[in-house]
C-alpha cells in the first residue's frame, strides 16, 4: 500500500464518508418551494392581461377559495375548495396544484375580491403552476360570485379637467409688484450769485 | 508518489460534480416563495390616500411615486413627483437602480390597486425593500381628495380634522376655491412716478 494512504487512512475516509454524506443529503434534501420562470417570463406573466376568468366561464374549472375558513363555512361558490393565502405552499395543496396541472384542468382562486387573488396566483403561476387564473370578481357578502365595481379596475376615473384647472389659475396670478421708481431731478447747479 | 496525485485528482472530480449539480446561480437575489407569501398576508404594503396626499404636500424627501400607468394617462395626470415606469420594464437595469435606491419609500400606484399589486410581487420577489401601495390607486386618491363631500353635523372631530385636511389638499391639487369671481389683480405695468423736489430757496447772494 501507498505509504501516503497508509498514513493518513483515517482522513482519507472521513473525507470520503463527509463527500457521501454531502451527496447523498443534497440529493434527497426536502423539496422547498421554488420559483420556475426567469424574470423575463415572470415579467410577461405580470402584464398578462388574459389571466382573469368571468363568472360565466367557470365551466370545467376548479373554483379555489382563498378566503378564511371561517369566511368559506359562512358560505363559498359551489363546489369550491377552502385553501386559505396562508396555507397555499403547504404540501397538501401543492400536491393539488401538481394534479391539476398534470390533469390540465383551469384552477380559478377567488377571494372576497379579485385584489385578494392577484398576488397569491401570480406567485404561484412563477412556481409554475401556469393553469392557474384569477376570478374577475369575488365572493361578495350576499353570499354570490360577483363582478368588481368600476373603481375597483384598472380603467381611469379621474377628471383631467379639474386637475388642470390649478394650472390655469396659476398663470393669471398677479405678478409681483414692483417697486415703483423714483426719479430725482436733478437740481442745476446755481450760480452761487454775487454780483 | 503517483497514486497521491490519483486520489487529489478524483477528489477534484467529485467537487466538479457537486458543482454540476447545485442550484443555477440567479443574476438577482430573491425572496424565498415561502416568506413571499408570508409578505403576501401582511397588510402594511398598502398606504392611505390620505398619508400619500400628506406626505406629497409636506414635500417628503423620502418619498417616491412611481406610476404604472400608460404614458399617455401620466401625461394627462400624475401625482406631483411621480415617475413613469412601464410594467414590462420593471426589472430593467435603470429601474433597479432606482428602485434599490436607500432611503426612498417607493410607491407604486396604478388606477386602482391590480397593476400596483403585481408589481409589488415582482418587486419583492426581486428583494426591493420598502416598497408600497397607493391603497385603491389614482381613482380612490380622487375619490377622497379631490371628489370628497360634505361631512354631517354629527361627525367626530376627528372626521371633522379628516374633512378639513381633505378640503386642503384639494384646494392645493386643483386651486379649487379660487374660482373665476375671485378676484385676482391684474397685469399692471409698474409706474414710474418722477418726484420733484421742492425748488429749494435760491441762495440768491449777492447785493
Amino acid at each position: 500500500m501507498n505509504p501516503f494512504i497508509k498514513s493518513n487512512k483515517i482522513w482519507l475516509s472521513l473525507l470520503g464518508l463527509a463527500i457521501i454524506i454531502v451527496f447523498l443529503a443534497f440529493v434527497f434534501r426536502p423539496k422547498l418551494p421554488e420559483y420556475n420562470t426567469g424574470t423575463d417570463q415572470a415579467m410577461k406573466m405580470m402584464i398578462d392581461q388574459q389571466n382573469q376568468v368571468a363568472i360565466s366561464d367557470l365551466a370545467g374549472a376548479q373554483l379555489i377559495d382563498i378566503r378564511t375558513t371561517e369566511l368559506f363555512a359562512q358560505g363559498h361558490a359551489e363546489n369550491a375548495i377552502s385553501i386559505p393565502v396562508r396555507n397555499l405552499l403547504d404540501d397538501e395543496s401543492l400536491e393539488l396544484f401538481n394534479r391539476l396541472l398534470k390533469n390540465g384542468q383551469t384552477a380559478v382562486l377567488y377571494g372576497s375580491d379579485e385584489l385578494q387573488t392577484v398576488a397569491p396566483c401570480l406567485l404561484l403561476q412563477q412556481m409554475g403552476y401556469t393553469n392557474l387564473k384569477t376570478l374577475e370578481g369575488g365572493y361578495v357578502a350576499t353570499n354570490e360570485l360577483k363582478k368588481p365595481a368600476l373603481p375597483a379596475t384598472e380603467v381611469m376615473l379621474l377628471d383631467t379637467a379639474t386637475m388642470k384647472a390649478k394650472k390655469e389659475i396659476k398663470v393669471s396670478q398677479p405678478e409681483k409688484k414692483k417697486p415703483q421708481v423714483v426719479i430725482p431731478v436733478r437740481k442745476e447747479a446755481t450760480s452761487g450769485g454775487g454780483c | 508518489m503517483e497514486r497521491k496525485y490519483t486520489i487529489l485528482a478524483v477528489l477534484l472530480i467529485v467537487l466538479a460534480l457537486g458543482l454540476v449539480v447545485l442550484p443555477k446561480k440567479k443574476d438577482l437575489k430573491e425572496t424565498d416563495p415561502k416568506a413571499l407569501l408570508s409578505a403576501i398576508t401582511e397588510k402594511s404594503r398598502y398606504l392611505s390616500v390620505d398619508l400619500v396626499t400628506h406626505r406629497i404636500i409636506e414635500n417628503d424627501p423620502t418619498l417616491l411615486l412611481i406610476d404604472l400607468r400608460p404614458a399617455n394617462e401620466f401625461k394627462a395626470f400624475a401625482l406631483p413627483g411621480a415617475i413613469n415606469i412601464q410594467p414590462d420594464s420593471l426589472l430593467s437595469a435603470t429601474t433597479l437602480e432606482l428602485l434599490n435606491q436607500p432611503g426612498k419609500d417607493k410607491i407604486l400606484y396604478s388606477n386602482s390597486d391590480l397593476m400596483a399589486e403585481k408589481a409589488w410581487l415582482l418587486g419583492t420577489r426581486y428583494s426591493i425593500t420598502r416598497l408600497y401601495i397607493l391603497k385603491g390607486g389614482l381613482n380612490e386618491w380622487y375619490n377622497t381628495i379631490i371628489k370628497s363631500g360634505e361631512v354631517s353635523s354629527t361627525a367626530s372631530s376627528a372626521d371633522l380634522d379628516l374633512m378639513s385636511f381633505r378640503n386642503a389638499a384639494r384646494q392645493y391639487f386643483t386651486g379649487a376655491g379660487q374660482t373665476s369671481e375671485t378676484p385676482v389683480a391684474t397685469k399692471t405695468p409698474a409706474k414710474v412716478r418722477v418726484i420733484r423736489k421742492a425748488p429749494e430757496a435760491k441762495s440768491g447772494g449777492g447785493c
